[in-house]
């Protein structure tokens, strides 16, 4: 029984455009001096300038490259969501939660700032970390714990700092019947961590645009913001790889199933692995 | 030096109660002696100042040491108690860890799989299309269906262990909820009359299980299953370990019901070897428990014999042994026997008259104990064999040997039973004569 998810993206082109995507933009944003597109301060570019195409652009690319690095490890990990919902399914979904924290994120900067006009809402997260909080509620919903684990702590702040007279074995035994602290952790620990750190390290916009991404998330996934079963991209985008696809689905299948009843008749006769090519050269020295 | 005169000087106007007291007391009384203890003075004052040296490093290393970890203890339960402060959120924290709690019974999670695979799959489509659809999933698969006693309402392992117990097939069947067209294999292949009748003729277990459930996913991840929904089927291998032999995953656009009978009866003969063979290795098993049992039984009857055999021949063996004892003693007893007296008068005279018909007369000395004509009549019986013998060697009583007489003597009329321990003259049967009866004891 595994717990990793199949390597690679062959068969996730979404997950593959979004990671490619991620990285290759704000390279090229960078490269070709056009970063200042991903950029949002409410300030000087939505009052002063009305530059509302800003709030359209921004989770196009990330303006860092520690954001860069954990947007493209998440979306990596996000292939199990593909893997659930399909590719097309997944891309319609990344498209609908695009628009909704949009025009959510945007849409209450706006208000907030009018109502307020001392602008509270000065700064937003760079990249599609909005995006990426709201898939995070379909990834923990739809992704079922394999393992779990358990850290137990003593709790400090609850003992007296203890004299050299009583580090004794009594006086510890009788301390660890006290309360403590558990810190339970999943096989899905690496994902977390990963979410933790991308929202932590854009400061307070990061938190509470991820708090508000990740509410639109669950009201998207219980069916209080529509779109979720009616919304899908336009098939005519898709329709020269659907066909591709398909092809190649059921011509993979036939041969997996073909060679599979194949190999076990060959099994018997070479019950000899086959060598590595450095194998092989490292056996020729051998003798 | 320089430290020596630190030393001197803080020594002249100080009273400290620091340590190198010894060497203060020194300099007040015998300061006189002073110079000419130099060298002794000087070496006492290294070994002060120098211990005095060491304890200011170690307070200063210790509150180093002690700094960070002060700072650090503070920092950590700041750290904690935050945490503790955000308990509240613990609320977003455990949001998904109760659901997932759930689904750690799988049975519940099938009842539920079943309800909505039942929910989910079209009677009305499958029933409508054409002639190939006239089952539906309820029919089939849940209570009283045709195919109910076909699906293995148990886990994955419980599955494997079961198909290699009995060399069946098993079907896996991974449903994924979140799919558009989720339904799409349950109408068009697991619904479908070619499907029933492959599982109704090759004797298959279909086992049902959720991409969201965390044992479905299990196996889809142990099979590297890139795509859902998927179908797949397990057979076993000479070594009796289970193997895929078929494997459909992903959204499916035609499905030839051939290729997965081609693949079950290719399988299949396999699978019937594999049978046999496993009643082989069991008939084997059982007729080599029989031999076993059948070794052990005549292997006991051999040794029971054997014992016998040992036992008898120390039987013989003690027997023998008495044998020569008794003749040792006859030999002896004989010899001690003493000579018919001549005269009458101290003598009594009795017939013996033996079993076989023989009669003996003769004179005993009166004297004598009545066991002088027991050791007579037993001579003269083993008279033979006593005589095969030379009586030269110096005769002995044998040691541990108590001879019991193989008869009794008696009067005649009336019958009384002669005792050997009285003696002759005491009695008035024999004395001065009388008739003894010679009787075997059997």
């Amino acid at each position: 029984m595994s717990t990793e998810v199949p390597a690679g993206f062959n068969k996730y082109p979404a997950t593959q455009l979004c990671f490619v995507a991620t990285i290759v933009v704000p390279l090229l944003a960078n490269a070709l001096s056009y970063k200042y597109l991903f950029m949002v301060r409410n300030d000087p570019f939505i009052i002063e300038y009305n530059q509302y195409w800003r709030f359209v652009t921004f989770q196009f690319g990330a303006l860092n490259e520690s954001d860069v690095v954990l947007l493209a490890l998440i979306w990596y990990n996000f292939r199990q969501i593909e893997r659930l919902m399909g590719s097309y399914k997944y891309l319609s979904v990344i498209s609908l939660c695009w628009m909704y924290t949009t025009l959510i994120l945007s849409g209450s900067a706006v208000i907030l700032n009018v109502v307020f006009p001392w602008s509270v809402w000065q700064n937003f997260p760079s990249g599609s970390l909005p995006l990426v909080l709201t898939l995070f509620h379909f990834y923990k919903q739809y992704t079922p714990q394999i393992y779990e684990f358990e850290f137990v702590f003593p709790l400090p702040w609850q003992l007296q700092p203890p004299t050299d007279s009583d580090i004794t074995g009594s006086q510890y035994q009788s301390l660890s019947g006290k309360k403590t602290f558990k810190w339970k952790l999943t096989d899905q620990f690496y994902i977390e961590f990963l979410i933790v750190l991308l929202v932590l390290s854009q400061g307070f916009a990061g938190i509470v645009c991820g708090f508000i991404s990740w509410i639109i998330g669950v009201l998207l996934d219980g069916g209080l913001l529509p779109g979720m079963k009616v919304w899908r991209l336009p098939l005519f985008l898709f329709s020269s790889d659907n066909i591709q696809t398909h092809n190649v689905n059921d011509i993979r299948n036939q041969l997996q199933n073909s060679t599979e009843g194949t190999a076990d008749a060959n099994e018997n006769l070479d019950d000899v692995p086959p060598r590595s090519l450095g194998r092989q050269f490292i056996d020729t020295f051998r003798g | 030096m320089n430290l020596i005169n630190n030393f001197l000087t803080s020594t002249s106007n100080s009273d400290s109660p620091m340590p190198g007291l010894f060497v203060e007391n020194s300099n007040t009384t015998n300061d006189a002696v002073r110079d000419s203890n130099d060298i002794d003075d000087q070496s006492n004052a290294i070994v002060n100042d120098s211990s005095r040296n060491h304890n200011i490093g170690y307070r200063i290393i210790k509150y180093l040491l002690k700094l960070p970890v002060i700072i650090m203890y503070f920092t950590i339960n700041i750290l904690l108690v935050l945490i503790q402060l955000m308990k509240p959120f613990r609320i977003l924290y455990t949001y998904y860890h109760k659901q997932h709690q759930k689904q750690f019974n799988y049975q519940d999670n099938l009842d539920m799989l079943f309800n909505t695979l039942v929910k989910d799959s079209d009677p009305m489509k499958s029933a409508a299309e054409d002639e190939d659809h006239i089952y539906t999933f309820e029919s089939l698969y849940s209570g009283n269906g045709i195919l109910s006693s076909h699906v293995f309402k148990g886990t994955y392992p419980e599955l494997l262990n079961i198909c290699t117990e009995q060399c069946k097939f098993a079907i896996l069947y991974i449903h994924d909820p979140l799919l558009d067209d989720k339904a799409q294999y349950i109408n068009d292949i697991l619904c479908t009359e070619q499907f029933v009748n492959m599982m109704r003729k090759y004797q298959c277990l279909i086992w049902f299980s959720d991409s969201t459930h965390s044992e479905g996913l299990q196996v889809l991840n142990s099979f590297k299953v890139e795509r859902f929904p998927y179908l797949g089927c397990l057979s076993l291998n000479e070594s009796f370990n289970s193997i895929s032999i078929y494997r459909l995953e992903g959204r499916l656009y035609t499905w030839d019901p051939n290729v997965l009978n081609n693949c079950l009866a290719k399988e299949y003969q396999k699978l019937i070897k594999l049978r046999q063979t496993k009643q082989n290795i069991e008939l084997q098993r059982i007729i080599k428990l029989q031999q076993d049992s059948r070794y052990n039984l005549s292997l006991q009857r051999d040794q029971e014999r054997e014992r016998l055999r040992r036992q008898e021949r120390d039987l013989q063996i003690v027997e023998q042994v008495r044998q020569n004892k008794k003749l040792q003693w006859l030999k002896w007893k004989r010899s001690t026997l003493l000579s018919e007296p001549s005269d009458s008068i101290n003598s009594c005279r009795v017939a013996i008259r033996f079993e076989d018909g023989s009669r003996i007369v003769r004179r005993f000395d009166k004297t004598l104990p009545i066991d002088e004509i027991y050791a007579f009549v037993d001579a003269s019986i083993n008279e033979e064999i006593l005589n095969s013998y030379t009586s030269d060697e110096i005769l002995e009583p044998p040691n541990d040997y108590e001879h019991q007489y193989p008869f009794i003597l008696a009067t005649s009329v009336p019958r009384r039973q002669l005792n050997p321990s009285t003696l002759i003259e005491n009695e008035n049967s024999i004395y001065p004569s009388g008739n003894i009866i010679v009787e075997q004891i059997n």
